[in-house]
């Protein structure tokens, strides 16, 4: 992928939620709770609600864990460790009738999950089939 | 003529005006007791999960508590997740309480196929999702005041029961 902001998100590729919070997430069962995916309320300076991740595809390890530190631990007010992640392909994220749109802020391989619902049932929908597709990787 | 009935519960202890992090931490501790006070003994997985949702309470107590721009989480929401733990049904599988950045606390039951249902209690009505299969998926909303919908309990007890079926061999 030479420069991944300029290539349109296909299908096959994977795509990986940074997980900074314990609570959304059960190690035990290796399963990411759909709550982790919820978008963040619309603000002004976020009109459109986004649930951000990164393409990770063809990312060694290392790198994509030193991605999220360098570019979402480290951009948090709380710079909350990185302590996992959900990785998903493209594919799921279509199939629940949502986007991957690339925004190569504040790195080329940043993308948002978009076409977020109005209604909160279908969000709730939408989240928990996220949650079933979802790999759930801890760090080690 | 009929009269509805409203379901009403007492809110002499939850105020989250002018109060410290302490006297909101009491409330909640006295509400969670009034709530648990009506229980059988023998649930002490209630008796749980009324103490997660008081710490996931205290725990995201702040915006961007996820460092993704989370909703805090207000002790009306913790309210309303006590309320609805003390409806669950005896027979159900305990839930995982899990704070959502939209700032509630959502319950969520999943197994090791990756059953998964979600509920969460938003504004007035609780929204809920299951997914069995890619190609096998529900999803609805009641009022609050019903609080746990028929068609969501009906889904519950099918996968997440607690009663173990004894198959007789012949």
């Amino acid at each position: 992928m030479s420069d991944p902001s300029l290539q349109k998100v296909e299908s096959e590729e994977r795509i990986s939620r940074y997980l900074l919070r314990p609570k959304l997430f059960d190690e035990k069962a290796r399963v990411v709770y759909a709550q982790a995916f919820i978008p963040p309320k619309v603000t002004p300076e976020l009109p459109v609600r986004q649930t951000s991740v990164y393409r990770t595809q063809e990312l060694s390890e290392d790198t994509i864990w030193r991605l999220g530190d360098e570019y979402v631990t480290a951009l948090t007010p709380k710079r909350w460790p990185v302590l996992g992640r959900a990785d998903l392909f493209a594919k799921d994220v279509f199939d629940a009738g949502l986007t991957v749109v690339s925004h190569p802020d504040p790195h080329p391989r940043h993308a948002d999950i978009e076409g977020w619902p109005s209604q909160d049932e279908e969000i709730e929908m939408k989240i928990a089939y996220l949650a079933h597709k979802a790999l759930l990787v801890i760090r080690s | 003529m009929s009269q509805a009935i409203a379901r009403t519960t007492e809110r002499i202890w939850v105020s989250n005006t002018g109060l410290s992090q302490e006297s909101k931490k009491l409330s909640w501790v006295m509400n969670g007791t009034r709530i648990h006070a009506h229980e059988p003994v023998s649930l002490g997985w209630k008796r749980d999960l009324y103490s997660r949702a008081i710490e996931i309470g205290q725990e995201c107590a702040q915006e961007d508590w996820d460092g993704y721009g989370a909703t805090a989480i207000t002790p009306d929401a913790v309210t309303k997740a006590l309320e609805l733990i003390a409806e669950l049904p005896e027979m159900i599988q305990p839930p995982h309480l899990v704070p959502s950045p939209s700032g509630h606390i959502s319950f969520q039951w999943h197994d090791e196929e990756k059953h998964i249902v979600s509920a969460s209690p938003k504004g007035d009505r609780l929204i809920w999702a299951a997914v069995f299969s890619e190609d096998d998926s529900q999803y609805g909303k009641a009022p609050l005041w019903k609080v746990w919908p028929e068609a969501l309990i009906k889904i519950l007890f099918t996968y997440f029961s607690n009663v173990r079926s004894i198959v007789t061999k012949s």
